[in-house]
């Protein structure tokens, strides 16, 4: 992938997600958080970036914490480790304040070795919810996603994404290729924690038969309930009643009663 | 001190304030302890920003689902409080879910556990009910600061909290971010109902709220 390229492509997708960049809730606006995962089989590598070396012996399905980075423009490079031929390259990386994006280093559909920036849905989730975001970056052809035997995303192709707002919760996700029941990945229980966003990653490659499945989660996403209800029967608000009334009730009860008796009394 | 020499003190102390105020943009992490570079925003630099020197990895293959303990009974001996708890969450209307028997009390899974370092468990339930009648935490309202309370876990484990307050709050004005809170120190909130009950305007019109703070 060319160098302007690359970076157009950052830009578009921070576009396309809307992400506001004044706005995101932790990070100041001069800084972005950035995450690096490393989806290439069997190559271990080191990472640089600005021609510093940022991350040495990088393995096939690690993912780094998440980085707080200066906004700005980055050239970034991987080569296999402890050597410095890029195996792959990319310039002027713009990297926008308040973002937050993991970069893939994963292959292509036919297999070429590419660096991806993705944007991570950061936005605050209802309570009692989960966001689940599929990431298709594997040498493979389209894909659908299930969850339960369901497909819940389909036709996802290298190097899309999908995501969805789900009921917190652990479901059952396999990866079919798309329109068949022909299983490529999976089955696996993956938890989806309330509050957070947990992205799946499809990685590896179907001719090698290395295909495989990397998560990634983002918490503190979480809402919070918007009330605690407390009584639907009211008897215990009775029992506080003050003991007066009920005296000044039987009382009237009694002179009434006494009353009566009395006018009974007289007719008699 | 001159004139001149406390200008450049201050003129110093100013520009470590400003470097300090808000979160260090090299900082991997806490143990990072890279000097800052200031990089005018403004301009985009060819060969610019800091890159931090130390990054920590991990294996991002599929986690394994270990569930944490679960609380599975809550006594306020001091008030005659013995009750089952059961995991809950949001209702449909959005709210915290309670059990429909006030004889049990719901614990809020979303939020943090006994186990957890840190954050607010939270208990809740209904002070009474139509169908079964006034609960027992009718008695919550009698809790005073410095008694114990107990939360015993599924496992086996007892988790003990002392109490630091027992408060009414309008039910409008309860500060539900400060209830669930999920950072901080680790606490016990137990919420029931209290106050007038309007049958015509949503039942009870105040929530008694008990925090206590974990031993």
């Amino acid at each position: 992938m060319s160098v302007r390229k690359f970076a157009a492509l950052i830009g578009a997708g921070l576009l396309l997600a809307g992400v506001p960049v004044a706005t995101a809730q932790a990070a100041p606006a001069a800084t972005a958080t950035v995450s690096v995962l490393h989806g290439v089989p069997g190559a271990t590598v080191d990472v640089y970036a600005n021609g510093k070396k940022l991350l040495t012996n990088f393995k096939p399905g690690t993912l780094t914490d998440p980085l707080q980075l200066p906004e700005g423009d980055y050239d970034l490079k991987v080569t296999a480790a402890g050597k410095t031929a890029a195996l792959i390259q990319a310039n002027d990386v713009a990297v926008p304040g308040g973002a937050n994006v993991t970069v893939v280093a994963h292959l292509d559909a036919g297999g070429k070795p590419v660096l991806t920036p993705f944007v991570n849905d950061t936005s605050k989730l209802a309570a009692g919810q989960a966001r689940l975001t599929v990431r298709h970056t594997a040498a493979a052809p389209a894909v659908d996603v299930r969850a339960g035997g369901k497909p819940v995303f389909k036709d996802l192709t290298n190097p899309k994404q999908a995501k969805a707002d789900l009921p917190a919760g652990t479901v059952k996700a396999d990866v079919v290729l798309a329109g068949t029941s022909t299983v490529a990945l999976g089955p696996a229980d993956v938890n989806l924690k309330e509050g957070t966003n947990t992205i799946v990653y499809a990685w590896g490659s179907a001719s090698a038969k290395n295909l495989k499945l990397a998560v990634q989660t983002i918490s503190g996403l979480h809402g919070t309930p918007s009330g605690v209800p407390g009584g639907t029967g009211g008897q215990a608000a009775t029992q506080q009643q003050p003991v007066w009334p009920a005296l000044v009730a039987g009382l009237l009860a009694l002179v009434l009663v006494g009353g009566g008796a009395a006018a009974i009394r007289v007719r008699a | 001190m001159s004139h001149a020499r406390r200008v450049a003190v201050l003129v110093a102390a100013t520009l470590l304030a400003v470097t300090s105020c808000g979160s260090d943009p090299t900082a991997v992490s806490p143990r990072d302890t890279a000097v800052p570079t200031l990089t005018p925003t403004t301009i985009r630099s060819p060969a610019p920003a800091v890159v931090p020197t130390t990054v920590r990895s991990r294996d991002a293959a599929v986690p394994t689902v270990v569930p944490p303990p679960v609380p599975a009974r809550v006594v306020a001996s001091a008030v005659g409080i013995d009750v089952p708890v059961r995991a809950v969450g949001v209702a449909a209307d959005g709210q915290m879910e309670l059990p429909a028997d006030p004889a049990t009390i719901g614990w809020y899974r979303f939020g943090p556990g006994p186990a957890d370092g840190q954050g607010t468990v939270v208990l809740g339930g209904h002070l009474d009910s139509k169908q079964y009648g006034v609960g027992p935490l009718v008695r919550l309202r009698k809790v005073r600061p410095g008694q114990l309370i107990r939360l015993s876990s599924d496992g086996g484990r007892t988790t003990t909290y002392r109490v630091d307050e027992v408060r009414a709050v309008a039910k409008s004005r309860l500060a539900l971010q400060d209830l669930f809170d999920r950072t901080g120190t680790p606490r016990l909130r137990i919420v029931t109902c209290g106050g007038r009950y309007e049958p015509d305007n949503g039942g009870y019109q105040q929530n008694l709220v008990v925090s206590a703070t974990r031993l």
